[in-house]
C-alpha cells in the first residue's frame, strides 16, 4: 500500500514540523500510520538485531510527517512495535513535556489511541532522546532510542564500506587509538556523549548521545534496549542481561559525570543525573534531575514524608 | 483483517520476547482452521510477504504448510541454501539446517530464520536437560535449561555448527502446535553435556 493513501484524517499537529509533508488526502489511516508491509519489515530487521546484539541492520526507511532529525527512527520503530495493549511515554533529554517529546507522543496516540503516561513504571513502550530514564527499567519494558548517527567509527573512518569491513573483521584499533591520543593530547577521555561501548564482547556500538550517567547503565539491563537511527536507516538492539562496556584504558578508568556534590534544588535527590540551569539574569546557577518526572515524583513523595513528619509531631 | 493485524502485533511481540529471552517458552495466539500448521502459520503471518523468501523442509506437513505460506502471505519460495526463513517440519532438520544461508561477514543478519515446527508436544524426552543456555537476553551466568521439551540433542549439535563463526549464522523458533514457541539467538552459547 503507498504510503500517502495511510493519512491520519484528522491529524491535530500542533507545529509546522509535523505539517510538513502531510499530503491534502483525507483518507481512512493505518493503524499506527505504518502500512503493515513496512511494520514487517521493520519487525523481520529488529529480530536479527537483536539476535546480533550490538550490529547495526539497514532497513528501508519510510518518509515520516515529521523533520529528519526529529526522531523519525524512533518514531518508526515505536510505531512497527505498539499496540492495543501498550502504555506509551516519549521523553526528550529526560522531559516529558518538550516540544518535541509532546509532538511525537500526540501524533503516536492519534494513529494508535494508545494511552500516555509520563511515569516510568507504568509504562510499557518508551521513546526517549537522549536520556535513559531515572528509575529502574523491568523486564516487561521496551525503550526505544532516537539515533542520530549509528555509526560509532564515523568518527574516524567517513568511508561506510571501510566501516563495515572494520566491524566485520571486529578491528577496533582505529577508535582505540583515536581515545588514546585523546589522552595523551588532554590527559582524559574528551569525549562526552555518544561514548563508544562494546557490547556483548564483540560490536563496538554508538549509544546515541546519552551521558556517560546513562551509558554505563546500559549493562545488564533489565529492559529491551532498541535503537533506530531514520536518516541513515539502521536498527539495533541490546537484549537484557547483555554486557555493555564502555571502551576504557587501565590507567584511564571510564568514569560517570561527576556533580560534585550538588543536588537537585527541586526535589532534593543526590542520587540522580542533574542539569545545570542558569536561575537568574545574574548568571546564577542551580542543579535540577534532568528526568523531570522522577523529579516531580521524588518532590512529591519529600512533601507527603515532610507532611507526615508534621502529623508526627 | 483488523483482527488479522492485531493479532500479527500481538505476536510479534512475543516472538521479539522470545528472541530477546532465549529458552523462555512464549505462547502465541493462533488463527483458526488451520489444524496442525496454525501455530507455524501465525509465524508466517506476522513475518513473511513478498519482500522475502521461504524454503518449507521436513516430512509430515511440508507440502500443506508450503501452499498455506505462499497463499496467505505472498512470500517467494527459494531453495533451502538461499531462503530467508526456512520451517523445519516434524522438529527435525535431518541436516538440512546446515545448509542453510548464515549471511556474510560484512552484513551477518542476511542469515536465515529457521522455524522448527514440532507436531505434537512431546513429552517423556530428558534431552532438553542436558542443554545449558547462556548470554544476552539469559540472567543467570551459569545458564539455563531450555524450557522447551522434546528437541532432539541432534537438532543442538547441528545449531551449534551452524553457528560456530559468530556473528554469522541462524537464528531459530521451535514452535509447537498450542502456539508454544521458544526462540534462539545465534548469539545464545549453546552447551550439551
Ligand atoms: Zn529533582
Amino acid at each position: 500500500m503507498p504510503l500517502t493513501t495511510a493519512m491520519p484524517t484528522q491529524p491535530n499537529l500542533p507545529s509546522t514540523h509535523w505539517r510538513a509533508g502531510m499530503p491534502s488526502a483525507r483518507k481512512r489511516y493505518s493503524y499506527a500510520f505504518l502500512d503493515e508491509g513496512a511494520k514487517r519489515e521493520i519487525r523481520r530487521k529488529l529480530l536479527k538485531a537483536v539476535a546480533i546484539p550490538g550490529c547495526q541492520v539497514s532497513f528501508g526507511s519510510r518518509e515520516m510527517p515529521i523533520a529528519r532529525g526529529w526522531g523519525t527512527g524512533g518514531l518508526q520503530l515505536t510505531l512497527s512495535l505498539i499496540g492495543p495493549d501498550d502504555v506509551l511515554k516519549v521523553i526528550d533529554q529526560g522531559s516529558d513535556d518538550s516540544v518535541n517529546a509532546v509532538n511525537i507522543k500526540k501524533f503516536v496516540r492519534n494513529v494508535t489511541g494508545v494511552p500516555l503516561t509520563t511515569d516510568t513504571r507504568v509504562a510499557t513502550l518508551i521513546q526517549t532522546r537522549h536520556r535513559i530514564p531515572e528509575e529502574p527499567l523491568h523486564a516487561n519494558q521496551l525503550l526505544v532510542f532516537q539515533v542520530p548517527i549509528p555509526e560509532p567509527l564515523r568518527l574516524v573512518e567517513p568511508s561506510e564500506r571501510k566501516t563495515r569491513r572494520m566491524h566485520a573483521e571486529a578491528d577496533y584499533s582505529r577508535m582505540w587509538l583515536y581515545l588514546y591520543e585523546d589522552i595523551v593530547r588532554f590527559n582524559e577521555i574528551t569525549v562526552g556523549a555518544r561514548y563508544p561501548v562494546m557490547v556483548n564482547g564483540r560490536h563496538l556500538m554508538d549509544p546515541s548521545p546519552i551521558p556517560r550517567w546513562d551509558v554505563a547503565r546500559l549493562n545488564q539491563s533489565e529492559a529491551l534496549l532498541l535503537f533506530c537511527a531514520g536518516r541513515e536507516k539502521r536498527i539495533y538492539a541490546i537484549p537484557a542481561h547483555t554486557d555493555v562496556e564502555p571502551l576504557s584504558f587501565e590507567d584511564f578508568a571510564f568514569r560517570v559525570e561527576n556533580f560534585h556534590g550538588h543536588c537537585c534544588s527541586r526535589c532534593g535527590c543526590a542520587g540522580s543525573f542533574l542539569d545545570e540551569v542558569i536561575v537568574d539574569e545574574s548568571g546564577r546557577r542551580t542543579f535540577i534531575c534532568s528526568d523531570t518526572a522522577y523529579c516531580e515524583k521524588m518532590r512529591r513523595r519529600g512533601a507527603a514524608a515532610d507532611a507526615a513528619q508534621e502529623e508526627n509531631r | 483483517m483488523d483482527e488479522g493485524m492485531h493479532r500479527n502485533q500481538k505476536n510479534y511481540r512475543r516472538l521479539l520476547d522470545a528472541m530477546s529471552c532465549p529458552g523462555r517458552i512464549v505462547r502465541l495466539e493462533i488463527p483458526d482452521g488451520h489444524a496442525s500448521i496454525g501455530a507455524a502459520l501465525a509465524v508466517g503471518q506476522c513475518l513473511l510477504d513478498s519482500e522475502v523468501s521461504v524454503c518449507v523442509i521436513g516430512n509430515g506437513d511440508a507440502p500443506a504448510l508450503q501452499s498455506t505460506l505462499a497463499a496467505v502471505t505472498h512470500v517467494r519460495t527459494a531453495p533451502l541454501a538461499k531462503a530467508d526463513f526456512i520451517f523445519i517440519c516434524a522438529g527435525q532438520s535431518l541436516g538440512g539446517a546446515r545448509l542453510a544461508w548464515r549471511g556474510r561477514s560484512e552484513a551477518p543478519e542476511e542469515g536465515a530464520t529457521l522455524v522448527y515446527c514440532h507436531d505434537f508436544v512431546r513429552t517423556g524426552s530428558s534431552d532438553h536437560l542436558r542443554i545449558r543456555l547462556s548470554g544476552p537476553g539469559i540472567a543467570r551466568q551459569e545458564g539455563i535449561v531450555p524450557e522447551m521439551s522434546g528437541i532432539p540433542l541432534e537438532e543442538f549439535r547441528e545449531l551449534l555448527a551452524v553457528n560456530a563463526d559468530y556473528p554469522l549464522g541462524v537464528d531459530v523458533f521451535f514452535v509447537r502446535p498450542n502456539g508454544e514457541v521458544m526462540g534462539l539467538a545465534r548469539a545464545t552459547r549453546i552447551q550439551v553435556r
